[in-house]
């Protein structure tokens, strides 16, 4: 096993408990450090990203679920895998473990032999898992049909947004695709930041595949959220090329046929649909009419939303 | 005798280096902490004031540089404006990042000296950027923001070693430079580099920082390196936001030529650099 050069986050308020599951983990050749606090952890995540973090879920001020709840809404601080410590007697209580998107529990006291299987397997499975969706870190297409259907169901007013990406593929083409990738993950981290900067417990953002995304959250600052998108997009955006193209503010490249083609810096289109203007029954009509006022959107030149105007 | 003498000092050069780069973060000045802590006790962070504080503070710009240029984001090298960096780091981080910054305890007008003209350097290089009509001024403004980040770290994080360099170079009349490679057998352009070099800054802001002394060894971003190479030599110049000592670096002719300025234009420049240049600007890093 590699253990060197993987950091593991104890979260903990009892001292007691800290060294304990501290010594095994270090003579395995982890690296550990500790934090006291919900916040603390909070702080040491976000600039000091450890591999894996061994949570305890009741601590005063910020518990464990509230610090799972903001790293796992997250797109990029997401997939840091998290051990939620609880004692025994809180198996049969009332935890929502489904909502907690945990990885894995462990219950205290326990034995060093099950702390660090625990780990070796909650590490082994974040690898997996990251392997399946590599890019962004944001859910794919199974997960996003599923939110969709469930806004859907309950009734309850939503707008849904299909984005894309003008140009990428020229973009991809010339640069090639990891510098394309880098471009991808900028976009999904500016729509996480602004939709959630909106509304941080409900909104939703997926990666379709490719440069297509799509966002849901409540219709009031949809289309707020869409011209802070569009700003944000565009403002970032050229510092993604060289200088040279970014001077003349656009790529030179030549088709098939050997004819030169110019092709301008990225911009982003975006469907907009709201569920109180469009009557939508399930989840299809939903993301079929997002798709087509996206490819209206495209039409226009620069970065633009298209919202629906049927009613 | 000499030998060995020179062993110490290569040794402690090294030993440098190996401090550098295990620093997480720049602690900034007392003022700017508490008034940042302030903004983020705010329900609603307002984003444009912090993005304006951030943006006068060469600290804790470079800080939030390194986090979004690091590899764990997914696109390491890219990001160069402060704005940016904020807008991709989001609220919540900068608020965690805000309340765990550090304070400098470094002597005072020594540090707010450097932290003056570390923000004049960058509203001189925004002007002469304007001027030629580059692309990115804004980011020409972050690169004069941290030209001297080398400085910073000496200033805050070698407070011994920074507090003998200024003292030799204001008893013998020679510039920080010289005192720097003297006594610490590195100066701050490199210590400099290792800082942008391990924090995955473009080159846009490493290759100022690094050559801002020496602007033709820049590969990448001559122009730009030679556009803070002038902002640093005017604001000097000026006797702008500098401590003790005020001995102005030498002017690199072949950087002076290829920006390819007329002496009018540079004249125009100057006198707005020196109408831009007022302590209201700075006021924030003397309140108390």
């Amino acid at each position: 096993m590699e253990q060197a050069g993987r950091t593991i986050l104890i979260v903990n308020d009892e001292t007691d408990t800290v060294a304990e599951l501290r010594t095994p983990l270090e003579r395995a050749g982890y690296a550990v450090l500790e934090a006291n606090s919900g916040d603390a952890s909070l702080e040491r995540v976000y600039i000091e990203p450890p591999n894996l973090i061994i949570l305890d879920l009741i601590m005063p001020g910020k518990t464990g679920a509230d610090v799972c709840a903001e790293l796992k809404g997250d797109n990029i601080y997401g997939h840091l895998p998290i051990i939620l410590s609880v004692p025994e007697k809180a198996l049969g209580g009332q935890i929502n473990w489904e909502r907690l998107k945990v990885d894995d529990y462990l219950v205290l006291p326990c034995s060093e032999k099950e702390l660090l299987l625990r780990t070796t397997l909650c590490f082994s499975r974040a690898s997996r898992e990251l392997d399946a969706n590599p890019l962004t870190g944001l859910p794919g297409n199974v997960t996003i049909i599923r939110e969709i259907e469930r806004r859907v169901a309950s009734g309850g007013d939503f707008a849904l947004a299909y984005l894309d990406i003008d140009h990428f593929k020229s973009f991809n083409d010339r640069y090639g695709f990891t510098r394309g990738d880098e471009v991808l993950r900028m976009t999904a981290r500016v729509l996480v930041n602004v939709v959630r900067g909106f509304e941080s417990g409900s909104a939703y953002v997926g990666h379709v595949g490719g440069d297509d995304f799509i966002f849901i959250m409540s219709p009031e600052y949809c289309t707020e959220a869409c011209e802070q998108i569009i700003t944000n997009f565009d403002q970032i955006i050229p510092t993604f090329y060289d200088e040279e193209d970014r001077m003349r503010g656009s790529i030179l490249s030549t088709d098939r046929r050997g004819n030169r083609v110019v092709f301008p810096i990225m911009t982003i289109s975006i469907g907009l649909v709201d569920s109180r203007d469009a009557e939508i029954e399930h989840y299809g009509q939903a993301s079929y009419r997002a798709s087509q006022l996206k490819s209206y959107a495209k039409t226009v030149e620069g970065s633009v939303y298209m919202k629906d105007r049927r009613k | 005798m000499a030998e060995r003498e020179h062993s110490a000092v290569a040794s402690r050069k090294n030993d440098i280096k190996e401090e550098v780069l295990k620093i997480e973060d720049l602690p900034t000045l007392p003022p700017i902490a508490q008034t940042l802590r302030d903004m983020i006790e705010e329900p609603g962070i307002l984003a444009d004031d912090v993005s304006l504080l951030v943006s006068k503070d060469p600290a804790l710009s470079a800080n939030f540089l390194r986090l979004v240029n690091s590899p764990f984001y997914g696109f390491p090298g890219r990001i160069v404006s402060v704005r940016h960096a904020l807008t991709l780091a989001g609220s919540n981080v900068v608020r965690a990042a805000a309340s765990k910054i550090g304070v400098c305890i470094t002597p005072r007008e020594q540090i707010i000296g450097l932290w003056e003209h570390s923000l004049w350097v960058a509203l001189a290089s925004r002007l002469l950027a304007e001027r030629l009509q580059f692309t990115g001024v804004d980011e020409v403004m972050v690169a004069g923001l941290l030209h001297d980040i080398g400085k910073v770290v000496l200033c805050t994080l070698f407070v011994e070693e920074a507090d003998r360099v200024y003292r030799a170079a204001g008893e013998r009349r020679i510039t920080v430079l010289e005192a720097e490679r003297d006594i610490l057998d590195v100066d701050h352009a490199e210590i400099g580099l290792w800082v942008a070099e391990g924090w995955n800054f473009p080159a846009t802001l490493k290759e100022p920082i690094a050559y801002h002394h020496e602007p033709d060894r820049s590969e990448d971003r001559p122009l730009k390196t030679a556009v803070v190479h002038l902002a640093d030599i005017l604001v000097h110049s000026l006797g702008f936001g500098h401590y003790g000592n005020n001995v102005v670096p030498e002017l690199q002719q072949s950087a002076w030529k290829k920006l390819q300025m007329s002496v009018k234009d540079l004249r125009e420049v100057v006198d707005e650099v020196d109408n831009e240049l007022s302590v209201t600007e700075t006021a924030l890093y003397r309140s108390t």
